[in-house]
């Protein structure tokens, strides 16, 4: 039983996600038939499933939202935004209730007014008659079908003919049969079947009645549209074909009737059906629109780990039985070691691949925010999202959830203008908002975008003042300047108002980054608007990195962080009192990693200087020798080690020997700090 | 129930950390490797010898004669004990070095006995109690104790920076 109720709590959730996207896009397109459907679907079964469960809360509130939807869909109802606001709010109610929240009270009054809103719900009726659906006007439906059977489906004991037959039966009906290469003739002789009905019957028969001929098809195979019920409701795409079809620019007027003569010409233009054979469906017509995304399954992130620990000890045995067949020289074996090491390749960038999500997952979730948000600030805001297939690891994603909410929510509240004052500057009245991913190199980058008013550097300049980051006339460039926002405590305004700027500021948006080794770019130009840009690895448990030896033990640097390589002949750098040296003319600062960690002075001459970039500021870190690249699968040094700083984590080596990774934040904050 | 079950044995792998005899409860304890080349962590605690990769997991090694202010004996086969610290829920795998691993003995857990808090040069809390058994005294490690991360990991911020 248990079981049975995590597993609907589970599932009610992922219904409610989809509830809510399916809300939000109903609200931009209302006539959305698709959309409502689902909306409606969800409910149904969210009621069945709750009672079911002893929910009785949530069933009472599937059940009114059940008969709003019905009625929007029997047009009883419009859709307008107070109908979605309660909705959404309903939702989250449901979900309260899920995560056994106390919101009994909220939930009893929230019944209420939707019950108030469903006996209202009469008077919303449209007034215009011409508006009014085909169907109440002439008693009759018009369907258009699409039927397009399987190539083997006289093997499935059916006659696509019969069923044909029984639809013309059942009322007026034009047919154009798309023959494929052979006629329909011959296909049945050779009892195979490449042809599409494509059929528009005006019929007494309601929607589920047409549908009923189909039973024995799958749903695939057969498409039905209902275009007497508004052509608002017929994809555009239809709408295109029947104008086209009946030569009428108004073909809903004349469908009515039911069958104005066809055009010959163009139906006969489309029957020359492309060769492709699996795609029976000529182009233009309309696709199948549904918006289910693909299977997936939970699995817990320990499983992931622990396949991901066997990969990396596959990893080194492979590597360990190829030294050995080389060393054998035995052709044989030297051949099966090589096709396991390209199969472990293969299987080692399958598993990480499973810890990647897209990113669409996260952002279209802002979707939400962004409306609430700019509602109750009474600003415009036309919202977009781009490169939602964009993949990255589910915990780096995770982590950037809360600083973009905080980034969105300074967009809105503080980047983006009010609709007057956008007009007298001469913009657009909505403001436009656009988060994009996209891919570069082994990162990935997040950047948030409006048109707003940009940060007002001169008051991050009277700030910076007032708080002493900066002296009264220091000239500093404005690219440091913008970045003192991210400084903790540091904030323009001292009046603190609802939405943001409650005390957590961009010091914390920055910190999460940092955490899972992302970076922050802020730019803003005046009265044009603010782009923040978010630099994000891929993935946490695999980086490229600089493998390095200090003190005959193995350093790995993240390359990301590596900016110049060199090595110096005499060691006279180390004895300088200063630790600085020449960098493209700049003094920077450096580091020995020999000292760092207490290792003894070697007698080597030469020395490898790294330098490193991190936040935009240049150090260095001298080592003894540089071995080569190195893509680590980066492993926990565990508890025992959170509190050494200067290493991140290690990994394994092919030789099985375990290697550290450097740190290079920590570091850096050490050395500017001196 | 039965007399038996009650006083059932249960095997412990008998090893020696300096002089002194040490048992380890079976079930805790995952492998034994010969010590082999471990990689120094740089400014962790002293406690720590370093660490080694066990079927993939990067595991700490835990110098035991530091534990038990004592000396590593100069003939003996040096061993690696992996076993599973087990704090609460999460796996805790955690490597001994130790002197010796000589013989796996059985005996009843309710024949251990307490140690008395004098006479011994270190936290009678590492102990379960010991056992008399083949006329030596083994003491019987409390390992949630005598492996607590919060002391093992107790680096004190200014030899770290």
């Amino acid at each position: 039983m248990k079981d049975f109720m995590t597993s609907f709590v589970e599932e009610a959730s992922a219904l409610l996600s989809h509830l809510e996207i399916d809300l939000l896009t109903l609200e931009k397109e209302p006539e959305n038939k698709e959309v409502l459907n689902n909306i409606f679907r969800v409910m149904h079964t969210l009621k069945g499933t709750a009672g079911m469960c002893g929910f009785i809360n949530i069933q009472d509130l599937a059940h009114e939202f059940e008969g709003i939807f019905d009625q929007i869909r029997e047009g009883k109802l419009v859709i307008n935004s107070e109908i979605i606001d309660f909705t959404l709010k309903g939702k989250d109610v449901i979900l309260a209730i899920l995560k056994n929240e106390n919101s009994e009270n909220f939930n009893n009054a929230l019944i209420e007014s939707l019950h108030e809103m469903s006996q209202v719900g009469s008077l919303h009726e449209m007034n215009e008659t011409s508006d009014k659906p085909l169907k109440e006007l002439t008693g009759l439906s018009v369907f258009a079908i699409f039927f397009s059977p399987d190539k083997a489906i006289f093997e499935r004991g059916l006659d696509p003919d019969k069923t044909v037959a029984e639809l013309k039966d059942s009322g007026k009906s034009n047919i154009i049969l798309h023959e494929n290469k052979q006629s329909w003739k011959v296909q049945k002789t050779q009892k195979i079947c490449l042809t599409t009905w494509e059929i528009y019957l005006s019929s007494t028969a309601l929607l589920n009645e047409i549908e009923e001929n189909f039973l024995f098809y799958e749903p695939d195979e057969y498409r039905i549209y209902d275009i007497s019920s508004g052509a608002e409701q017929v994809p555009p795409e239809l709408l295109a074909r029947l104008q086209k079809l009946y030569n009428k620019p108004d073909v809903k007027e004349h469908l009515r009737e039911c069958l104005i003569p066809l055009n010959v010409e163009a139906s006969k233009a489309i029957t020359q059906l492309p060769e492709n054979t699996d795609e029976k469906l000529p182009e233009g017509f309309p696709s199948n629109t549904s918006t289910e995304g693909e299977m997936t399954i939970n699995v817990s992130s320990v499983k992931l780990d622990e396949l991901m620990n066997l990969v990396s000890e596959l990893v080194t045995q492979t590597a360990i039985l190829e030294a050995r067949a080389t060393y054998l020289k035995d052709p044989g074996l030297n051949n099966a070691a090589e096709n396991l090491e390209k199969l472990t390749k293969r299987f080692r960038t399958n598993a990480l691949d499973l810890r990647l999500v897209p990113v669409g997952a996260l952002l279209s979730r802002f979707k939400r925010q962004v409306r609430d948000l700019s509602k109750k600030l009474n600003k415009h805001v036309n919202f977009f999202i781009e490169g939602q297939d964009i993949e990255i690891d589910k915990t780096i994603l995770k982590s950037v959830e809360n600083p973009l909410v905080h980034i969105i929510r300074n967009s809105i509240d503080h980047g983006i203008e009010f609709p007057e004052e956008r007009i007298q500057v001469g913009k657009k009245k909505d403001g436009l908002l656009k988060i994009s991913a996209f891919n570069a190199g082994v990162i990935v980058i997040i950047q948030v975008q409006d048109d707003g008013r940009g940060i007002d550097l001169e008051k991050v300049r009277e700030a910076a003042i007032k708080k002493g980051y900066i002296q009264q006339d220091q000239a500093i460039m404005d690219n440091d300047l913008i970045n003192l926002i991210l400084e903790p405590g540091f904030t323009t305004s001292d009046n603190i108002s609802l939405v943001s700027g409650r005390g957590v500021g961009m010091d914390v948006v920055r910190k999460e980054l940092n955490a899972v080794g992302g970076t922050i770019e802020i730019f803003t130009e005046k009265n044009l608007g603010t782009t923040i840009t978010l630099k994000l690895p891929t993935t946490l448990t695999i980086i490229d990195t600089l493998m390095i030896e200090v003190n005959q033990s193995i350093v790995l640097i993240p390359m990301l962080d590596i900016e110049f390589c060199y090595k110096e002949k005499s060691k006279e750098i180390l004895k300088r009192d200063n630790k600085y040296i020449q960098y493209k003319n700049k003094p920077i600062p450096f580091v020995s990693l020999r000292e760092k960690f207490r290792y003894p002075a070697n007698d080597a001459n030469d020395i490898m200087v790294i330098i490193l970039n991190k936040f935009d500021k240049s150090y260095a870190i001298i080592a003894d020798r540089i071995i080569g690249e190195y893509q680590a699968v980066i492993k926990p040094l565990g508890d025992l080690f959170n509190s050494q700083p200067y290493f991140s984590g290690g990994s394994i080596m092919v030789d099985g020997k375990l290697a550290l990774i450097l740190d290079t934040s920590f570091l850096f904050t050490q050395i500017t700090k001196n | 129930m039965e007399e038996t079950s009650i006083n059932k044995k249960i095997s412990y792998i008998n090893f020696k950390i300096g002089s002194e005899n040490f048992a380890i409860n079976v079930f805790k304890v995952l492998e034994i490797l010969q010590l082999e080349e471990l990689t120094h962590i740089p400014n962790s605690s002293d406690f720590v010898l370093g660490v080694l990769n066990f079927r993939g997991s990067i595991v700490p090694v835990i110098d035991m004669h530091k534990r038990f202010n004592t000396k590593t004996q100069a003939d003996c086969n040096k061993m690696i004990i992996i076993v599973d610290a087990d704090n609460s829920e999460k796996k805790v795998l955690m490597g001994l070095f130790v002197d010796e691993v000589t013989d796996v003995i059985e005996f009843d857990y309710k024949s251990i006995r307490t140690v008395p808090d004098l006479g011994i040069r270190y936290n009678p809390e590492f102990l379960e109690g010991f056992v008399e058994n083949d006329n030596k005294f083994i003491m019987v490690l409390n390992t949630d104790r005598v492996l607590s991360i919060s002391e093992l990991s107790e680096v004190s911020m200014a030899a770290a920076i």
